[in-house]
């Protein structure tokens, strides 16, 4: 739905990728400029170098204009990106280290009580911020990308799983444990929660 | 106010306008798409059919039967299962939920509940499968030669546990009974149970000509020694249409 804005009507980032469907190429232009900022924060969770960062955006903008056909306007087209943008991210480290090619990742496979999303969300973001900037790299990955994600880019938890591909209620559960784990962190580096 | 593209967008439509990348067409997604589907509808039908093949099977032999024989009719229970087709079904569940992951979104789900209800509707649509006529024609068809490629699967094995078997008795003889073993009624398919003092018999069997038992002992050949004979009931079920109706025609 296009947004408002001092009597300017700006397109959402759906009607722009439907825009370049139907061959306004030029229209790419403005999702990357929207994205840029958001992904490179994305990237930072990933603990690449600029230089490795700059070269992995220019690869995910690239992949998603040659599958934007792929993408149903009719729905957000948020995750779509990050979906590309997670899966570019994690082949990169794979390339780097030697992943395992198979591993079971328990907390997909039980259900776990649903951890409702916070009321006070935007109270703790500042201070949640602060606490990922300095503790966050010491974070396992699984727990670090999903805590970037919910308070670095407001996403939802539906939104979250469907770009990692994890049940819903596992996003819950990472999270919570993502914050216990980055509190113990901080507490160790002397930073106060 | 406008503000001044940045590099990375200006690289970016660089190479899309030099046409170093081209968008890829809607009609080839709709074609890939399209032939996913038609595999992930076959790879279901597949997995439904060797899961009702096999329930037909444990139909069949009346291996069920065994189950209801205390401890060790369980043990024959399970020496007695198909374990080829087993490993299938439970291979193609695990295909099944891995495939339908992306297309169905199963990863909002935990795994454990996205396999159990690919297996209920598996099993499910086995189980009726296995309800209909389907497999005593296909198995008529695989005898006189007419099914190629799955004829095998149909080529008779009986009752996989050898020191098992589920039938009706057919003849009373001095030393026990013969007995027609289900799946393979045949004249020489015929076993000879032979019963001594120590065969622990339900109370109340008579062991008389059309009773349906289960029979655990070392067997010989053809011959079965038995240790317990137990009482049970015919459940295969009857079929919406007789397959010797088919046959003779």
């Amino acid at each position: 739905m296009a947004i408002t804005c001092a009597g300017t009507e700006i397109p959402s980032d759906a009607e722009v990728a439907q825009q370049v469907q139907q061959g306004n190429r030029w229209s790419f232009r403005l999702l990357v400029e929207r994205y840029t900022p958001k992904l490179q924060r994305y990237a930072h969770t990933f603990l690449f170098t600029v230089q490795e960062r700059e070269d992995l955006l220019q690869d995910i903008f690239l992949k998603a204009y040659i599958h934007l056909q792929q993408y149903d306007p009719g729905r957000p087209f948020s995750p779509w990106i990050y979906r590309i943008a997670h899966n570019t991210f994690v082949n990169a480290i794979r390339a780097k280290q030697r992943a395992p090619v198979f591993s079971v990742d328990w907390d997909t496979v039980f259900p776990h009580p649903f951890a409702k999303e916070k009321t006070d969300r935007p109270l703790k973001q500042k201070e949640i911020i602060q606490e990922l900037e300095e503790c966050m790299a010491e974070l396992e990955e699984k727990y670090r990308e999903p805590l970037a994600l919910y308070h670095l880019q407001e996403m939802s938890y539906e939104e979250i799983s469907d770009i990692l591909q994890i049940p819903v209620s596992t996003v819950g559960v990472r999270i919570t444990r993502a914050r216990a784990k980055l509190k113990t962190i901080c507490l160790a580096k002397g930073i106060t929660v | 106010m406008k503000h001044a593209p940045s590099p990375l967008s200006q690289e970016v439509m660089k190479k899309i306008e030099e046409g170093e990348v081209h968008m890829q067409s809607r009609g080839r997604y709709r074609i890939v798409r399209l032939a996913l589907w038609g595999a992930f509808v076959l790879a279901v039908g597949l997995v439904v059919y060797v899961t009702s093949v096999l329930l037909f099977d444990l139909d069949d032999t009346g291996a069920w039967a065994l189950a209801g024989a205390g401890p060790e009719g369980w043990q024959a229970f399970v020496l007695s299962l198909p374990w080829m087709f087993l490993g299938v079904v439970v291979g193609g569940i695990f295909l099944l939920q891995r495939a339908g992951r992306n297309e169905f979104s199963l990863y909002r789900r935990p795994l454990v509940i996205t396999l159990a209800v690919i297996t209920l509707f598996v099993v499910g649509g086995g189980w009726l499968a296995a309800r209909t006529s389907l497999h005593p024609y296909m198995r008529h068809g695989a005898k006189v030669g007419m099914i190629p490629l799955v004829g095998g699967m149909y080529a008779h094995r009986g009752m996989a546990f050898r020191n098992a078997a589920v039938g009706t008795i057919v003849e009373s003889l001095p030393s026990g009974f013969g007995l027609a073993p289900w799946g393979n009624e045949e004249e020489d398919a015929r076993i000879v149970v032979t019963v001594n003092p120590n065969t622990r018999v339900t109370p109340g069997l008579s062991l008389l000509v059309g009773e349906n038992v289960v029979v655990l002992g070392e067997r010989q050949e053809n011959m079965v020694t038995a240790r317990i004979i137990r009482t049970t009931q015919d459940r295969r079920r009857v079929r919406l249409m007789d397959p010797q109706w088919m046959m003779r025609r």
